[in-house]
């Protein structure tokens, strides 16, 4: 038993050194921290700018001798800034995730190393195991880094310190992420170990990435009945809401088909989860993070099942070592 | 009648390593050429100036009397080309590969002459298949069947019989020779190994360090070192390789 | 024997770079992914336009039976090619990666294959090869697009209800136009990083990433549009928030914006938005996308004729 553990630490260590001297993977975790700090300083001063036009409109109705009590104050929600960070990990972490399983499967394809790996006294188990916690740390340091700036920039930028309660909620989205960008490394390690070709594994992955991240919430997004006409259907016509749930009702097969697709997509379960921990969306703002969690519950779920689902995949599915030792 | 290969005074260099320096050589048409040297001599890198894959730092160098920086499109069409590892398109069989570099080279009646070269090579039934399906020998078939479709007075071979087995060693050299003989080309071949020199060649340069340290036909050299002399022994005299 | 002309070799070249593109087995499944995006989208325009006209009969039900006036149908009062403005987001993901990826194949083939030093022996100008590799490129986008605006063609004559006339044909062109457009540079990008870079892993990589910065960061550095929002066709009518910091970035960045530009244009031809956008003028978008065009090709023949032949295949 030690022995395995022993052996895993090693491979995990060698993959460890491995992937920190691929440049591609330092460059995507740091192309994915610039991109969630610009996003989130973007963020602030759109924000200072929606702040200078509501003093100055409220400036003008004083002048004018108006009373300025109905026009609202912008509301600042410092948590409500990492929208658009959110939204960097969600489309690039996944390709943080897909890059790395890649890497760490062609870095022994084709170069007989896994021959040299396999004739010494070690299980395929205990390989993968290897890898994947090599890589897992590897996925948590780099969002780490990513999270970590994050919550710095948003010190300096919001001016003012982050309550312990803020930091717990985004120490939550930080593991939720983890996870969700697990599942991202589990699809690549797994269509690259698994495909006859690697660069085709790679597109692979990546068309899987543009259809769940990208497509699937988008399509749910306009297969919106409501949402087919700019404005809204209902408002166009001037249907009065009591008649407008009615002839709802008979699109409820359509209904489940779209959130179906949403539901299709760890992506979206991602973003939810974050979104309402978080407070960006609205009716989670200001509750309390044990009602937020027991809401989201489900997503919760959604995530930790499909990492789950692939890692049990990925055990099950037997090593083609014929094929991985095979030059390419 | 102009010289097969010119060369004079060529340097290669990559910053402060030289990987030819001031190489003179001349060889007459219909030789059949053996360029000796040990691994990172400056070999390869000779050939892929002659073929003018690679720009020569200065010097010049023709073939057939055409300039290969000035007239490199003249050079190129009297030369053929076989690279140590024939890779050509995988995916499609040989006689695709074959036609489009017979295209490419300017071959008027490509079909024809894929056969005739097929058939010199005495490999008709590889035409129809795969190049991805092939074995080391085949591909290299099928690499000389590319390099000479044209039928250019100039052969190169670098490292033609590497990775083959004997029996594939035995029909590339026939070949070799029948190229020579049968269609009066110019071979320029470059080896590490001793015993490919003695069996084809005519003539042989060593290279050592990237300059030409010996030069003479193969009837001399074998005159001058004798029997008592390994043909192994007068190259390691010739170029020692740089203690390791 | 003449070497073969500057024309004969492109043709030589471009014909077999199609005819090895269409046996390469990634390329084929992008077009697959692409076409079956083409029908989605025109799936989704269809039973949109479904969608609402079930809604509007049951809605002129309600409003008959309350005696109300009947309001005239929003179907007709969209404009026509509106229904394809999911096509913008497909072009804008899947089509630009599909080209990038197809970009990088028709040089990385070559190069990986080790067939680079025996085309660059042979007596064949490298300008005709760059030349060659063009056209394949783009006329197998040219083909893709025709594909894809033949299912949008049919889609239109089957959809009821919809005003058909002159300038909708001119503006799915118009579309189409600036699709390849915007495919093709991406194109040539993937073709230039594969020409380029010494391993494989950084010359495809390098432009995934420089397409993901154009289409979720930059908008966001010059509009404020949040990276999921600039899937939208809707967004190209936002108008940034009214700092200095805005206008600054978007005068810098605008033009270098291609995702935008794209998106715009798209937009305004499907009348997903009206003409008069935000920052951008039509004017100004189609010429950032002919200038980064024409630089792209400019430096993809450039790097094919410094290429160095002699060490022409990955190291990885």
């Amino acid at each position: 038993m030690t022995d395995a553990l022993s052996q895993i630490r090693v491979l995990a260590a060698k993959e460890i050194r491995d992937a920190l001297h691929t440049h591609t993977i330092t460059l995507l975790t740091v192309f994915l921290t610039i991109a969630a700090l610009v996003s989130l300083s973007v963020s602030a001063i759109a924000l200072r700018a929606e702040y200078q036009s509501y003093i100055e409109a409220r400036d003008l109705l004083i002048s004018l001798g108006k009373s300025a009590a109905d026009l609202v104050p912008p509301a600042f929600f410092p948590l409500k800034l990492l929208r658009g960070f959110i939204e960097h990990v969600e489309i690039l972490g996944a390709v943080l995730g897909i890059v790395l399983g890649y890497r760490a499967v062609a870095v022994e394809r084709g170069h007989a190393t896994l021959a040299l790996i396999f004739t010494r006294p070690i299980t395929q188990i205990v390989f993968l195991c290897g890898k994947l916690a090599g890589n897992i740390l590897m996925i948590f340091a780099g969002l780490a880094l990513t999270f970590g700036v994050g919550a710095v920039a948003l010190t300096i930028i919001g001016g003012v310190g982050l309550a312990g309660n803020d930091l717990l909620r985004i120490l939550m989205v930080f593991v939720s992420a983890s996870f969700y960008v697990t599942i991202f490394f589990l699809l690549g390690f797994l269509l690259a170990l698994t495909l006859k070709r690697l660069p085709t594994a790679l597109l692979i992955a990546l068309a899987i990435w543009l259809s769940l991240v990208l497509i699937a919430p988008q399509i749910g997004d306009t297969m919106d009945p409501d949402n087919q006409v700019a404005g809204g259907v209902f408002r166009t016509l001037g249907v009065p809401k009591p008649e407008e749930k009615e002839i709802l009702r008979s699109f409820a097969n359509y209904e489940t088909i779209r959130d179906g697709i949403e539901q299709a997509s760890p992506a979206k379960h991602f973003e939810r989860l974050s979104f309402a921990v978080l407070g960006i969306k609205d009716i989670y703002n200001g509750q309390p993070i044990s009602d937020v969690v027991k809401d989201r519950i489900t997503d919760v779920w959604w995530l930790f099942l499909i990492v789950a689902a692939l890692a049990l995949v990925l055990f099950l599915t037997p090593l083609n070592l014929t094929r991985l030792i095979k030059e390419q | 009648m102009a010289l097969a290969i010119e060369i004079t005074k060529l340097t290669k260099s990559y910053g402060t390593f030289v990987a030819v320096e001031n190489l003179n050589l001349q060889i007459e048409q219909g030789e059949v050429f053996g360029f000796l040297g040990h691994n990172g001599a400056g070999k390869t890198t000779t050939i892929h100036i002659l073929t003018s894959l690679l720009a020569p730092t200065s010097g010049k160098a023709s073939i057939c009397g055409y300039d290969i920086v000035d007239q490199g499109m003249a050079a190129r069409t009297n030369l053929g080309y076989v690279p140590e590892s024939v890779r050509l398109y995988e995916q499609i069989t040989a006689f695709e590969n074959l036609l489009f570099f017979a295209r490419l080279s300017g071959v008027e009646k490509p079909k024809s002459s894929i056969d005739e070269t097929l058939m010199l090579l005495d490999c008709p039934e590889l035409s129809s298949k795969c190049v991805g399906s092939m074995s080391k020998g085949q591909r290299q078939r099928i690499g000389l069947a590319q390099a000479i479709l044209h039928r250019p007075p100039v052969l190169f071979l670098d490292e033609p019989t590497a990775g083959l087995d004997p029996a594939g060693i035995k029909t590339l050299r026939d070949l070799i020779t029948k190229l020579n003989r049968e269609l009066g080309m110019t071979i320029f071949m470059n080896t590490h190994l001793i015993s490919e020199v003695s069996k084809t060649c005519t003539s042989i340069g060593v290279l050592s360090h990237g300059q030409l340290v010996y030069r003479d036909s193969i009837d001399k050299v074998m005159a001058r070192f004798g029997d008592d002399q390994t043909l192994e022994d007068m190259y390691l005299s010739l170029a020692p390789p740089k203690a390791a | 024997m003449t070497a073969p002309s500057f024309l004969q070799t492109t043709w030589l070249i471009a014909s077999s770079t199609m005819k090895h593109g269409t046996r390469d087995r990634t390329v084929a499944l992008l077009a697959a992914m692409f076409f079956v995006m083409i029908l989605i989208a025109a799936y989704l325009g269809w039973s949109a336009t479904a969608t609402v006209n079930a809604i509007y009969a049951k809605a002129a039900l309600v409003f008959q039976a309350q005696g109300k006036p009947v309001p005239p149908n929003p179907v007709g009062e969209t404009p026509p090619l509106s229904v394809f403005r999911n096509m913008v987001t497909y072009v804008a993901l899947l089509g630009a990666l599909a080209a990038l990826v197809l970009g990088h194949q028709i040089m990385a083939t070559d190069r990986k294959s080790g067939i680079v030093p025996l085309l660059f022996s042979r007596p064949a100008r490298r300008t005709a090869i760059a030349t060659g590799k063009i056209s394949a490129l783009f006329l197998t986008i040219v083909g893709i697009l025709a594909i894809s605006l033949l299912v949008n063609i049919f889609t239109l004559l089957v959809m009821p209800g919809l005003a058909l006339n002159a300038g909708v044909w001119i503006g799915l062109l118009k579309f189409y136009t600036v699709s390849a457009l915007y495919m093709f540079a991406f194109a040539m990008l993937g073709a230039v990083c594969a020409t380029r870079f010494k391993t494989e892993s950084v010359a495809l990589l390098l432009p995934i990433t420089i397409w993901l910065a154009l289409t979720f960061i930059v908008p966001q550095v010059t509009s404020n549009i949040s990276p999921m929002a600039a899937l939208n066709p809707m967004s190209a009518n936002i108008v940034p928030p009214s700092s200095h910091f805005f206008v600054i970035t978007s005068s810098v960045f605008g033009p270098l914006s291609i995702a935008e530009a794209y998106r715009f244009l798209a937009s305004t031809y499907l009348g997903v938005v009206p003409g008069a956008g935000a920052s951008t003028t039509a004017g100004g978008a189609l010429l950032s996308l002919l200038v980064t065009n024409v630089m792209l090709l400019g430096f993809f023949t450039l790097s094919v004729k410094n290429l160095d032949a002699s060490r022409s295949e990955y190291r990885d």
